[in-house]
Formats: structure tokens, C-alpha cells, sequence
């Protein structure tokens, strides 16, 4: 058992990492609304802490980042300069 | 890359389409207005091929009818801030006065041939709503239309202003190097009655190119301001020199006749003497010379000995305080 959970945390994809930092973007900005473009990483690192405590260390540093540009991106759609 | 992808981002766009569009004033009015100059060309159609067999004719004035008083009206009635500084700087040409009269006349012929035409409505011209229609046919027509037009875009907005910034500094540059240049001149004028006369003859004929040198100096930044506002704007700003200028021309004249009269060549500057030399025989006559010189004609005097001046014990006048002698 131990062993499967180990094989688990061996680390998350690139892509399982960038559907994890959508889901929770999605998340925290449907709880805080447009607030969130205003959060910096550490906030954001803070408001994810719950939710990425089980992971990885280079996963847990890499979803702030990777929410926090996917607010940045949104932020830059909602100016109306967005893809 | 994942961007595309992004189920938030995704939603963040689908948030953006829908809230996007907003319902506005602004937004129905082009809808109002294509629907009213749909509406104005049916009119003006029925109207002009009555006028004329000639379908092109009847055409081309449908055109003019229906395109022509909003877009002239437009620039009348500006709604934006940029709309109100370009008629106020429009203000003053002749093509704005034109596009005032043009938009006059149009909206005068709209009114009269509507008022005809609603007259002729029985039921209209019954209920005495002759007017009311009229004005609603203007509103819908024309002025509903020129709201929407915006007689330029902002770049040309832009270039607009800075013409007329430059024009404006070429003004105020002409008039205030004017304005310096009278100036000197007169200051120059009043010290050539007074002390030019303690002035060598070359030193006259010096300041007298100096002052010809100042002039032509002003005239050369005048032509750069003027060519600086030619190749902003691509108008011409016709150029006159301050050398034309009748009144400046005088000055300089006058300048250059006071200050190089004493150059006369040297046998005459002789003969000049010796007559000064016979006039001397009263000698009521040397004391009167020796004050400062009113008139420019007697500034000769003081280039050379008065003959019989050491004959009296009279201090000299002005020959004694000339900054050559101070510094000798």
C-alpha cells in the first residue's frame, strides 16, 4: 500500500498539473470573485495550502505559480487585451 | 499554449462575450439611424424622380439628399471633446464657413421640400401636424445621422491640433520678434540723434550692417517657423518678410542714412570742412554747433575740429565724453 502511494507521489504530470491549477483557479475565483487578480503569489500560495499540502514539494511550489498566471491571463482578458 | 485550453480561462472569456455587449443609448443609435436613412432615401427617391425623368439625376441628388446634410451638419454639432476643439480650431477658416453655409441650405431645402410634401398629405395637412412632421423628418433625416458621424478620426484629430498649435507659434512669433525688432530700432534711432555722432565712420557703417543683420536674422527664424509648419501640416504659410514691411523698411532707412551719412569719401568730408570753416567767421555760430545735434543733418559736424574751436574757452561737448577719449 505504501508503495502504490509512493508510486502516486512520484509527481504530477504537466498536464495533471495544469488541470489541478485550473480546477483550483476556478475555485478560488468563483469563492472571491474578481478579487483574486489583486492576490499575489504568496497569497495565492496560502489560499492553496489546503488543498496542496499532499504533494510534492516541487508541485506544491509550482501551482501558486501556475494559478496565479492563469489570474494574470484572466485579469489581462477581462482589460479586453486577452486572446 | 495551455491557455487555450483552460477551462478558467475559457469561462473568464465566456463571462467577457456576454457581459460585453451593453445595451446603450449610443449602441441603438446606428440602428436608428440606418433605419432613418433607409427611410430618407425612399423619401427623397419619390421626391427627386418626381423632380426629373432623369433617373442618374434623380439618383444623384438622392445621394446628395440623404448622405450630404448629416455629414455637414456633423461637423456643427461635435459631441465629444476632441469633436469641440476641432471646431474650435475650425472656427476660423474659410472652409469652415463654407461647410456652415452648405449645411445651412441643405437643411433649409430638406425643411422646405418635407413641409411641401407632408402639406400634401391630406389627413397631415388636415390635423394641421404639418410642422410636427416636418421637425421629426429633420430629426430622423439628418440630425439623428450626423450624431454618428464624426467628421475625423483621432490620428487626423491629432495632426489637426498640432497644425494649429504651430500656426499659433508662428503667429506669436511674428508678432513678438516684431514687436522686439520696433524696439530696437526705435531705441537705435534715438541714440543715432544723440551719440552716434562720437562714432567713427566705420563704426557707423558697422552698426548700420549690424542693424541690416538683425532684421535679416529675424526674417531667417521667421522662414524656419514657416517651414517647420510646412512640413508638419503640408500647408504653405505664406511667408512676408519683415524686410517688406513698409514701416520696418523705413526704420532700417533711416538707420542706415543716419549712421552712414558722415561716411562721405574723403575730398568731400574736406570741402564739408572748409565751408564749416568760412561759416565760422561769427562766432555766435561755433557754440550753437557744438551742442548735441538734433537734427542728424548736423551730426558731420562733430567728425572733425570745428575750425576756430580752440579760439574759446568753452569746455567741448560731447567729443570730450566719447568712450575713445575716456579710454585714451
Amino acid at each position: 500500500m505504501d508503495d502504490d502511494i509512493e508510486e502516486h507521489y512520484e509527481g504530477l504530470s504537466e498536464a495533471e498539473l495544469q488541470e489541478l491549477a485550473d480546477i483550483l483557479a476556478l475555485h478560488l475565483h468563483s469563492q472571491l470573485g474578481s478579487r483574486v487578480y489583486q492576490l499575489n503569489r504568496t497569497d495565492v500560495a496560502e489560499l492553496l495550502e489546503p488543498y496542496t499540502a499532499d504533494l510534492l514539494d516541487d508541485d506544491h511550489q509550482a501551482l501558486p505559480w501556475l494559478v496565479w498566471h492563469l489570474f494574470q491571463e484572466a485579469l489581462e482578458i477581462e482589460m479586453g487585451h486577452g486572446r | 499554449m495551455a491557455d487555450l485550453s483552460s477551462r478558467y480561462l475559457n469561462m473568464i472569456r465566456g463571462q467577457q462575450q456576454r457581459g460585453g455587449f451593453q445595451f446603450t443609448a449610443r449602441s441603438v443609435l446606428p440602428i436608428i439611424a440606418v433605419i432613418t436613412m433607409c427611410g430618407s432615401a425612399v423619401h427623397w427617391w419619390e421626391v427627386q424622380s418626381q423632380l426629373t425623368d432623369n433617373v442618374i439625376m434623380a439618383v444623384a441628388f438622392t445621394a446628395i439628399m440623404v448622405l450630404a446634410p448629416p455629414v455637414l451638419v456633423s461637423f456643427l454639432i461635435p459631441w465629444s471633446p476632441g469633436g469641440m476643439l476641432l471646431q474650435k480650431i475650425h472656427a476660423r477658416t474659410w472652409g469652415y464657413v463654407v461647410v456652415i453655409i452648405a449645411a445651412l441650405y441643405l437643411l433649409y431645402y430638406s425643411f422646405e421640400i418635407q413641409y411641401s410634401w407632408w402639406a400634401s398629405q391630406p389627413v397631415v395637412a388636415d390635423t394641421g401636424l404639418i410642422w410636427q412632421q416636418v421637425l421629426i423628418g429633420i430629426i430622423g433625416f439628418i440630425i439623428i445621422p450626423a450624431l454618428l458621424c464624426t467628421p475625423v478620426n483621432s490620428e487626423d484629430l491629432v495632426e489637426h491640433v498640432k497644425q494649429a498649435h504651430l500656426v499659433k507659434r508662428y503667429e506669436m512669433q511674428t508678432q513678438a520678434d516684431i514687436a522686439i525688432l520696433r524696439n530696437t530700432l526705435l531705441r537705435a534711432q534715438e541714440k543715432a540723434l544723440v551719440g552716434f555722432a562720437n562714432l567713427t565712420a566705420e563704426e557707423r557703417s558697422e552698426l548700420a550692417m549690424t542693424m541690416q543683420g538683425l532684421v535679416k536674422g529675424i526674417d531667417k527664424t521667421l522662414k524656419e517657423v514657416g517651414h517647420s509648419v510646412k512640413t508638419v501640416s503640408g500647408a504653405t504659410i505664406p511667408f512676408k518678410s519683415l524686410d517688406d514691411n513698409e514701416e520696418i523698411r523705413g526704420y532700417l532707412d533711416y538707420i542706415h542714412e543716419t549712421l552712414t551719412y558722415n561716411s562721405l569719401p574723403a575730398d568731400q568730408a574736406q570741402s564739408r570742412r572748409h565751408i564749416a570753416q568760412y561759416d565760422d567767421d561769427d562766432p555766435a555760430d561755433v557754440p550753437r554747433r557744438q551742442r548735441p545735434a538734433r537734427r542728424t543733418d548736423d551730426a558731420y559736424q562733430y567728425d572733425e575740429p570745428v575750425a576756430g574751436y580752440d579760439d574759446y574757452d568753452e569746455e567741448p561737448p560731447m567729443r570730450s565724453r566719447s568712450p575713445r577719449q575716456l579710454r585714451g
